[in-house]
């Protein structure tokens, strides 16, 4: 099986038709693109050296080895991983011309090599699946819109409100279109490392921050706390809700387990990977 | 009095004779009416925005009477969620019972915008105005559209009729048949219930699925699954009964 039967059998089925609501609302893409990669990517580059350590096969060289490992199964160049100092248990992929991992020395120190794992393949799907220009699209976008200049239209209405109209819109549709995005590259993961207990492990470190807290979870009754938040429908909790970018965790962990049960999770489960000797 | 006014006001009895009373109760009184005016223009700006905007939300997981009864008492009112409040009435078979009220809604609301209240916005909680119900009105009408089929086969759970009875069985094959995909988080159990060591293993298997996508971490209908599973899929099952 190739990898792009195995992207499309873990790809939420709504993230397309919403990547698609929000392909439509997207403006200014090469530039946004094109300033991102020049200014912004380009301009992170000596902090990121000069600051962090950067994985190699003698650095960190666990995790150059699963770096290593996905971008086979994922036929992407390898992207580089650059390690920091946080607080928490944190990963992000970033960047479009050379995009690359960022993961906090607490979690390179803490995660077990399966937490990791999983880690890893999370934000290296998203590199594959080509999110990142989605997410820095969105991203510049909410900044561009907040400049956008008022004009009066008449004496009640200025172009201010459909701005802010439009500009909530479109938030929600990001919004919605990452969280689909985020339970797909969780999808993959879970079904890479073929270990559920560890994919909800480094699921739930990575929101809590704690090894102990996370161990005290009794995970049916945090899904379950689903219908405490369903059922937060004022129009406050509402609007809260929607500005959720990252989907609450609850859902986070129904989500894999609903992939790991379906047809598709039970077919791939523990299976990706293998066939390259991994 | 507008906030100005007031502040102007409080800020003029100051000047003709100031004192430490006085000025306590002119900054006081100011916070109280910059309170007043941040709370309500807070609430404007929700209010238009869910007025105008429509932000959804889902109510698939809720199962819980209690819960049910708090949404349906916040939500009867607006009608342009009585769609939703509808399916959530039948998760539990002591709320079924509403769904004959919020249908009677749906009719009152959707006759008014057929009248000459176009444009007539219900006013309901918090002060806050919404538009008019989003109902399928094929689907509302058809008795046997996936809804309806829904609140009978619960009604017949409810009057006792449930595991096995050839109605209630009878209901579940026309919702078959009208969307193999159905999802229920109240029906899907009864299902199972009534078709164990009565129907094949693929039928069984099938409608265990059912119950998990709603609740994944049920102990029996995993381990019902993971016997009906070969060795490739009893991996899963096994894993996720670690969890519990």
């Amino acid at each position: 099986m190739d990898i792009k039967h195995y992207i499309k059998l873990v790809t939420d089925p709504d993230e397309e038709s919403i990547a698609n609501k929000l392909k439509a609302y997207l403006a200014g893409k090469d530039t946004f693109a094109k300033y991102f990669e020049e200014i912004e990517e380009e301009g992170a580059l000596p902090d990121l050296y000069g600051k962090t350590v950067l994985v190699t096969s003698d650095q960190f060289s666990h995790i150059h080895k699963i770096i290593t490992e996905l971008s086979a199964l994922l036929e992407i160049k390898p992207p580089d991983c650059f390690v920091y100092d946080n607080y928490r248990y944190s990963i992000d992929s970033e960047g479009l011309k050379n995009p690359r991992l960022e993961i906090s020395a607490r979690m390179v120190k803490d995660f077990t090599s399966t937490e990791l794992k999983h880690s890893i393949a999370k934000e290296m799907f998203h590199i594959k699946a080509g999110h990142l220009l989605y997410k820095v699209l969105t991203e510049k976008m909410i900044e561009a819109l907040a400049h956008i200049p008022s004009v009066g239209i008449d004496e009640h209405i200025s172009t201010k409100s459909l701005v802010d109209g439009w500009a909530f819109h479109f938030r929600y549709v990001a919004f919605r279109w990452f969280q689909h995005a985020c339970f797909s590259a969780e999808n993959f993961a879970i079904v890479y490392t073929g270990d559920v207990k560890s994919s909800i492990s480094a699921t739930l470190l990575s929101i809590f921050n704690e090894r102990k807290l996370s161990e005290a979870i009794k995970i049916d009754s945090f899904i379950r706390q689903i219908e405490k938040i369903e059922a937060c429908i004022g129009p406050a909790a509402t609007l809260e809700k929607i500005n959720e970018v990252i989907p609450y965790g609850p859902y986070r962990i129904l989500n894999m387990l609903r992939f790991v049960l379906s047809d598709n999770g039970k077919e791939l489960f523990g299976q990706i990977g293998k066939t390259q000797g991994m | 009095m507008g906030i100005l006014d007031s502040i102007k006001k409080s800020a003029n009895e100051w000047v003709k004779g100031p004192g430490e009373e006085k000025l306590h109760n002119f900054v006081k009184g100011s916070i109280d009416s910059g309170a007043t005016w941040f709370f309500k223009r807070t609430k404007d700006i929700i209010g238009f925005i869910v007025k105008h905007y429509e932000p959804t939300f889902s109510l698939d997981f809720v199962t819980n009477e209690k819960e049910i009864l708090s949404i349906y008492e916040r939500m009867k009112n607006r009608p342009d969620t009585l769609g939703q409040l509808r399916m959530l009435v039948t998760n539990n078979i002591n709320t079924i019972h509403l769904s004959g009220e919020i249908n009677d809604a749906i009719i009152k609301h959707l006759a008014q915008k057929n009248g000459a209240a176009d444009e007539q916005e219900d006013s309901s909680e918090e002060g806050m105005a919404y538009k008019t119900p989003k109902i399928d009105l094929d689907d509302f009408n058809d008795t046997n559209s996936e809804y309806n089929l829904i609140v009978k086969a619960v009604n017949c759970i409810k009057n006792k009729a449930g595991a096995g009875d050839v109605e209630f069985l009878s209901i579940i094959n026309n919702l078959e048949k009208v969307n193999p995909n159905w999802e229920h988080p109240l029906l899907s159990q009864y299902v199972i219930n009534a078709k164990k060591g009565k129907c094949s293993k693929e039928e069984l298997k099938k409608y265990c699925k059912k119950a998990l996508y709603s609740n994944p971490l049920h102990k029996e209908n995993l381990e019902l699954a993971e016997g009906l599973e070969g060795d490739k899929g009893k991996i899963v099952y096994r894993q996720v009964l670690t969890l519990l």
